[in-house]
């Protein structure tokens, strides 16, 4: 009733208000300014309990709790809210008159000023609590798993393990059994890529083939699971589904998360340190809370090497993409609708990865399939309100803690005031003599002016502005840069012409450094903390940031039946900390949790097998699949919580079953029996055949051809866009990192390893896509990182000699020996591939290399001079790279680089009289600097032509030309302008072409590339070596290369 | 509701799943999407074509992106009164969200009618609207947000959060492409440099990456790893294809019945076929000196855009499903000089426009071909003053509430205008057009629907349309 009394009261006084007051009003308020329109025009249908389609428009909390259309209003957002939308198109009234485009216009002013009101009570959602029967919460995910009895079967002699007993007994209810045990080589490869990401050595199939022992086998799993490669394999699949990038993915810049690694290096160290997995998950969510370090921070001396650790771990909640930015205020006062999409993807990178759980349709209404409410969507969300506040939001570059106690920070404090004064003491002297100087530089500089007018520029500095005629300003103009230089240059000047000043200049900057380098340093990480100890978590109607709803507390889905439940915040809370995130934490990490060991056992399953026993591994509940080995599933989460949750404990079981060893062959009699009835293998009467995943595949192509550096952790590698817009590892060059170390990129994703399905990163990703698409094939014919692999493995084989190179090229590719017929094949080619190429190679002294500049009137009487030194197999101008610190002229085989001002020329001269095309191909790799100028010069007849190459691959043909005995075509390529990022690969080919235009003899610069001649290099080491990289090439973009067996 | 066992219950949710998942899509879609079925193939993605769900009445689609927004009362959407009270301030209505702009700027433009229809053209696109009766102009787009990514985001992938799938990429997902010799959806970047957003512009976001775009360069090799880069022995090629192919085969006849690998073979044939079938592509060398002098390849002003308007009709002939044409940065994003700038990306790209909508036309291919032109978002019917902008030099803003786009060919119906905005241009009124209602609409077109077209990710059913109440705009098209 009093409502309506104000209603009354207001609406008659509403026109004068509004003309008095609306130049300088603050935000229109609900009660004054939109009740009473709303009261007349709307309310009749639109209020109380029988409100026309639910719709109560008679307070604030019923307009945006809405109605059956949903909100009637968007906070800040008139154009896409109903309410605006209705009135201002005329549906609504549907009787009586319209509103007034006055009115239209406050309605719309009101919401889009944040939709102020006195009266802010929040109407709670009755539809986002879930009511759920029996039933819906009748599912085996829901409950903790138990540990199930062993089922009886025929073959116990075929079993190693217990999962051996589960697989079989389903096998043996279809007359089925396994297939045979795979080959050693099979074993092993398959082992090693399954840990490590590469292919074993040599040397490690030789073992274990000679290995006698019964547990050899065994044996190799242990061996295999201590090597540090093992983090760095299984690291890359938990960083998928932690959702790691490089990048923040904020709009076009995608700013670097400079120091994410840090995080990388924790999973990977963890992994190999075989971290308890329940530690593993707390640390993650709650690394901050559970550790020592606020403690420590306010009483200790130093961080703990374990407060650091703990900080790092909880970079997992640091990965999600973050588009926000604080000068993003074009929508007034909701800058929820810029934050919650980091909080969103942040709960759902922990709820996937962690529990199997799908949330995200929850985030606007009550999950579909699964008794969870929207409700407790947000009360999951909670937990990481107290990080992700959006009242105390923090840009995503300085979510970071310094790694140091509070004592150290103020020392630093302090030791950073002191050096701050003391150099600022050393500025304020120098700038003190600095002055003083000024007439004494002045004094020095007018002795060098030109005697003449000395005497007429002193008078012209001497006078004033105004006094002085229009010579003496000019002289003044001309000279006042010279003789008195502005203050930002002053010292420069001064340096540059008095030597003692300079002395003291130096000495300043000499104590400056050494001031700096007291001051304390220390790293920082990205790591979650509370911003906010107990910040408001509104349910969001429909999922919308600009229609908050009632309030939530923080909690979990009640459909998981755990032995403790999640208790009560309060009793969690520190003086630093709420404690929400640890509490989560050990709720998820109990013992016989519904989902935690099942998940995680589920995904190592998985990458061991191919698909998992639960092949929805981002979904556990109703809608995921009811997997056919359940009780195993069982078997292995039971197994792993009592085993102290070691993962390597988990694998080894897995690793050392026989369904694990078995053949992937489809060739055997099982497979007769089992492929018509279960041709997807999901009773496992086989292993699977897989295809390496992409960083496994370019990892090994590098590890074959010896160039994968295998430096751990730190710094990310760098990446660069070509100018084709192929992204590539740093500038391309050989040796490389694994790529779990190359910077992620959200917006540059390295090119050959996005072919090969490496996921964009969204959020996280818990189940790679597989696509099969020429590219891929493209990739492996012609990318530069396979051409490489493919040269540096060649030139691998023939370091150890040249004997049986082609069984030597299997033996390391494959991991096997040829088999006859392939030997003869492979050899052949070889062969042949010599054969072509020594038809093209010319006699080798038709090359030379050297350097000169085009003579520009006469280019035929372009000077050559001869390269004096050669090392490194490259022509250069004398000892060292470049040489004397400076001089970067230089040829090789396939590259070159010119000078600063000289060009590099590779001349070919002709033996006889004959006609002659002439095919080149000129690359400027970089996408700095200018290019480079390549011209083609014959001594007889001047330039035949001149190409500009910048950033890119041409190819070039110049036509048929008709050469002297003797004649020379020189190949002059300078650096276009200026000396910048001038590196170039070429390769050129002059073919005699005889009377009836058939192909005669081929020089080719590549192939008839040398050394000094007197020194008798052979010429056929670069012909050997193609023809070699060919077959390695051909070996690694070969299908065998990228399955498992 | 009645009670159900817990089975029963199961099945029920089980086949709702399949069904949302499922209907009306094609067989093989969706046993890629439920891969534990047991008669499906295994779950990995190809380009293969995939029959539309209702006869398509476009095959191809060529989108011409207008970065920065370009301006509607400059260009489609006249508006007299805006003249009329040009300097004075916005109107009332509007006021409160035209804080950024300082008074109502009238522009110099002149509008007259075209075509039979007589809808009408600002004279800075001639070249467009001799082409009146094809083209349908959608008055009413509005949008949800005055940031040029948000809007790129939304535009191109349905919401205003990153990291999600481009209209390209769903075309290529629900369709495949007929020409596998070449990718299915093909972008075409400004060689002078990248647009707004980068390579996020033809992103697959979390659908499998074989349905991103592929960029074309319009110089040199137009495909990545087309040659190899740092070699010239292309004549030994084909020996090391045949050694590959003998490998390959040896290693598929120990593999019997993994069909994967055969896919692996068949790619390899194409990839080869795809060197030269790519460059033919777009190699414009091939087409007549009328051709070059229609497209505008030999004005220095037009030759950039023309060649990569020519290159789009080359590869929308030879089957490739979605071509994507960009400019650089955002040219239209005309905050200072409004007049001058709208004028110069008017002259670089109306008459391109203009030749590859009558090429298109000529070779019977606008039929099946649905051209799409418009920017992320509009431009203010205010001034916006910055720094010492006089008069003559005042700029317009970022402006979603009310802009316009035009469509061509496809099914549209041209000679028409659809929707309105309010007197000076402000906000989309009449027929209001939201981008789900645009995407809706270019998704039927191509014979798919826009609300069964989902990717199940993370559990989630997705859509291009993700929840909105999008509807196909029926007036639009024939």
């Amino acid at each position: 009733m009093n409502r309506l009394l104000i209603i009354v009261i207001t609406l008659l006084s509403f026109d004068t208000c509004l003309s008095d007051e609306t130049p300088e009003m603050g935000p229109l308020v609900f009660e004054s300014a939109i009740l009473p329109i709303l009261q007349a025009r709307c309310l009749s249908c639109h209020q109380g309990e029988k409100a026309k389609a639910g719709l109560d428009l008679s307070r604030k909390g019923g307009i945006v709790l809405g109605g059956k259309s949903g909100p009637a209003i968007r906070i800040s957002a008139a154009e896409s809210s109903l309410l605006f939308d209705v009135v201002s198109s005329g549906k609504m009234p549907l009787q009586g008159a319209k509103l007034t485009k006055k009115e239209i216009g406050i309605i719309r002013t009101w919401i889009n000023d944040g939709a102020v009101a006195n009266d802010n009570e929040v109407l709670a959602s009755k539809n986002s609590e879930g009511h759920y029967d029996e039933f819906d919460l009748d599912y085996w995910s829901f409950y903790p798993p138990k540990l199930p009895p062993l089922p009886d079967i025929k073959s116990p002699n075929l079993a190693a393990n217990a999962i051996d007993y589960f697989l079989l007994a389903k096998l043996e209810e279809k007359g089925l059994s396994y297939s045979p045990t795979a080959t050693r080589i099979t074993l092993i490869r398959r082992l090693s890529f399954d840990l490590h990401g590469l292919p074993p050595t040599a040397e490690q199939i030789e073992d274990f083939i000679q290995d006698d022992r019964p547990n050899a086998y065994e044996r190799l799993v242990d061996q295999f699971l201590a090597s540090p490669k093992y983090g760095e394999r299984w690291g890359r699949h938990w960083l998928d589904i932690a959702g790691y990038s490089d990048s923040a993915g904020v709009l076009s810049a995608d700013q670097d998360r400079q120091l994410i690694w840090r995080y990388r290096d924790y999973v990977i160290r963890a992994l190999n340190a075989d971290k308890p997995y329940d530690e593993f998950v707390r640390q993650q969510l709650a690394g901050d809370e559970l550790s020592n370090y606020y403690n420590e921070f306010h009483t200790a001396d130093r961080l703990s090497a374990e407060s650091i650790e703990s900080l790092d771990a909880t970079g997992f909640l640091r990965t999600g993409p973050d588009s926000s930015r604080r000068d993003f205020n074009t929508i007034k006062n909701v800058n929820g609708f810029y934050y919650y999409p980091t909080i969103d993807a942040q709960v759902s990178i922990m709820t996937s990865s962690l529990m199997g759980l799908t949330l995200k349709c929850a985030k606007c209404h009550n999950h579909k399939f699964d008794p969870l409410s929207q409700k407790e969507y947000y009360q999951l969300q909670s937990i990481l309100m107290t990080v992700y506040s959006p009242d105390n939001w923090i840009p995503f570059a300085d979510r970071t803690l310094l790694l140091a106690s509070k004592k150290q920070v103020d020392a630093k404090a302090a030791r950073d005031a002191e050096v701050d004064k003391a150099i600022k003491a050393l500025n304020d002297k120098l700038a003190v003599e600095t002055e003083s100087r000024k007439k004494e530089l002045f004094d020095i500089r007018l002795e060098g002016v030109d005697g003449q007018i000395r005497e007429d520029v002193k008078l012209a500095f001497a006078k004033n502005t105004t006094d002085r005629t229009e010579i003496e300003t000019f002289l003044v103009s001309k000279y006042a840069e010279h003789l008195t230089p502005p203050a930002d240059k002053l010292q420069a000047e001064l340096a540059a012409s008095l030597e003692h000043f300079k002395q003291r200049l130096d000495d300043t900057n000499a104590e400056i450094a050494t001031l700096n380098r007291t001051r304390h340093v220390y790293d920082s990480t990205y790591a979650a903390y509370d911003v906010d100890a107990d910040p408001h978590t509104p349910l969001l109607l429909r999922g919308d940031a600009q229609t908050p709803g009632q309030l939530v507390r923080p909690g979990v889905p009640q459909m998981l039946r755990t032995n403790t439940s999640f208790e009560s915040e309060a009793e969690w809370a520190s003086e630093h900390t709420s404690g929400r995130r640890t509490q989560f934490a050990t709720w998820l990490t109990q013992a016989r949790h519904p989902l935690t060991s099942r998940v995680i056992a589920n995904r190592l399953w998985f990458h061991h097998f191919g698909e998992g026993i639960v092949s929805t591994l981002e979904d556990f509940g109703w809608a995921g699949e009811n997997p056919i080995h359940k009780s195993l599933l069982d078997w292995m989460a039971v197994e792993l919580e009592d085993n102290n949750w070691s993962l390597k404990h988990l694998h080894k079981t897995i690793l050392t079953s026989r369904a694990y060893q078995q053949s992937s062959s489809r060739e055997t009699a099982i497979a007769e029996l089992a492929d018509p009835s279960d041709p997807q293998n999901r009773l496992l009467w086989r292993q699977n055949f897989k295809r390496l995943e992409a960083e496994s595949l370019r990892d090994s192509l590098l590890f074959i051809a010896g160039a994968l550096d295998s430096n751990m952790y730190g710094f990310p590698v760098g990446i660069q866009t070509l100018p084709s817009g192929e992204v590539v590892v740093d500038s391309g060059s050989f040796p490389q990192r694994r790529s779990i170390y190359v910077r992620n990129k959200r917006s540059a994703p390295v090119s050959i390893l996005q072919l090969f399905d490496q996921p964009d990163i969204e959020t996280n990703c818990i189940r790679r896509s597989q696509s099969t698409v020429p590219l891929q094939a493209l990739s492996l014919m012609n990318s530069d990182v396979a051409n490489l692999s493919a040269e540096a493995f060649a030139q691998e084989l023939l370091n150890e000699g040249d004997h049986q190179l082609v069984s030597r090229a299997v033996t390391t590719a494959y991991g096997r020996q040829p088999q006859a017929e392939e030997q003869a094949m492979l050899q052949e080619f070889l062969e042949s591939q010599i054969k072509s190429y020594s038809a093209k190679a010319g006699s080798p002294d038709a090359w030379s290399y050297g350097t000169g500049n085009i003579n520009q009137a006469a280019p035929e009487k372009t000077e050559f001079r001869p390269f004096a030194h050669f090392e490194n197999k490259q022509w250069q101008l004398g000892p060292g790279y470049p040489y004397m610190g400076g001089m970067w002229e230089g040829l090789n085989a396939t590259s070159g680089h010119p000078g600063g001002d000289m060009g590099v020329i590779l001349r070919w001269t002709s033996d006889s009289a004959q006609k002659i095309k002439i095919n080149g191909m000129v690359n400027h790799g970089s996408p700095a600097g200018d290019g480079i100028r390549v011209t083609a010069i014959s001594n007889r007849k001047g330039q035949l032509a001149q190409w500009v190459i910048a950033h890119g691959r041409q190819e070039f043909e110049i036509p048929p030309v008709d050469a002297e005995e003797g004649e020379q075509i020189l190949f002059v390529n300078d650096n276009n302008g200026t000396l910048r990022s001038d590196n170039f690969d070429w390769q050129w080919q002059v073919t005699e072409l005889q009377s009836d235009d058939s192909i005669g003899r081929v020089w080719d610069s590549v192939l008839g590339f040398h050394g000094p001649l007197e020194d008798g290099v052979p010429v056929n080491a670069s012909i050997l070596k193609q023809a070699l990289a060919d077959l390695c090439h051909v070996l690694l973009s070969s299908n065998e290369f990228s399955y498992i067996d | 509701m009645m009670n159900l066992t817990t089975r029963e219950h199961y099945e029920i949710s089980r086949r709702q799943t399949l069904k949302q998942l499922g209907a009306g899509l094609g067989g093989a879609i969706l046993s890629t999407l439920l891969n534990e079925d047991a008669n499906a193939e295994p779950r990995f993605h190809n380009l293969t074509p995939r029959a539309p769900t209702h006869e398509p009445k476009a095959k191809a689609i060529i989108q011409l992106f207008m970065h920065g927004g370009p301006s509607q009362v400059d260009l489609l959407d006249p508006k007299p009164l805006l003249n009329k009270h040009a300097g004075e301030s916005p109107p009332e209505s509007v006021a409160d969200d035209e804080q950024r702009t300082k008074y109502l700027l009238g522009t110099p433009f002149t509008f007259r009618k075209h075509g039979e229809a007589g809808i009408e053209f600002s004279d800075q696109l001639p070249s467009i609207a001799k082409h009146a009766d094809k083209i349908a102009v959608i008055r009413s787009m509005y949008g949800e947000h005055r940031n040029h990514e948000h809007s790129i985001w939304l535009a191109q992938t349905g919401l205003i959060i990153p990291g999600r799938p481009t209209l390209g990429s769903w075309a290529a997902y629900g369709l495949g492409t007929v020409n596998q010799n070449l990718p299915a959806y093909v972008a075409l970047p400004d060689p002078q440099g990248q647009s707004t957003d980068g390579a996020r512009n033809w992103s697959s976001g979390w659908l499998p990456p074989v349905y991103q775009g592929t960029a074309f360069r319009s110089e040199g090799a137009p495909i990545l790893n087309l040659h190899p880069s740092k070699s010239l022995l292309g004549n030994t090629r084909e020996r090391k294809l045949n050694l590959l192919r003998s490998l390959n085969k040896q290693h598929r006849e120990r593999h019997p019945d993994e069909m994967e690998l055969d896919a692996r073979i068949n790619n390899l044939e194409l990839a080869a076929r795809m060197q030269l079938t790519a460059t033919d592509a777009i190699d414009i060398s091939r087409e007549s000196a009328t051709t070059h002098e229609a497209y505008g390849l030999n004005n220095p002003v037009t030759q950039s855009y023309g060649k990569r308007c020519l290159m789009a009709r080359r590869l929308v002939e030879r089957g490739v499903r979605f071509v994507q044409i960009m400019m650089k940065s955002q040219p239209w994003d005309t905050h200072t000089s409004n007049v001058e700038n709208t004028k110069k990306c008017c002259l670089e790209t109306d008459g391109p426009v203009g030749a590859l909508l009558t090429d298109l036309q000529q070779r019977g291919l606008l039929d099946s071909t649905l051209v799409l032109w418009g920017g992320e978002f509009g431009r203010t019917p205010g001034a916006e003053l910055r720094g010492n902008s006089a008069k003559g030099t005042e700029g317009r803003d970022h402006h979603p509430y009310g802009f316009s786009v035009w469509m061509a060919g496809g099914g549209i119906k041209g000679g028409q205008t659809y929707g309105a905005t309010d007197d000076f241009g402000y906000r989309s009124v009449e027929k209001r057009t939201k981008y789900s209602d645009y995407h809706a609409t270019v998704l039927h077109q191509l014979g798919l629907n826009p609300e069964e077209l989902v990717y199940e990710h993370n559990g989630r059913n997705e859509r291009l349309i993700d929840v909105y109440d999008a509807h196909v705009i029926k007036e639009l098209i024939t």
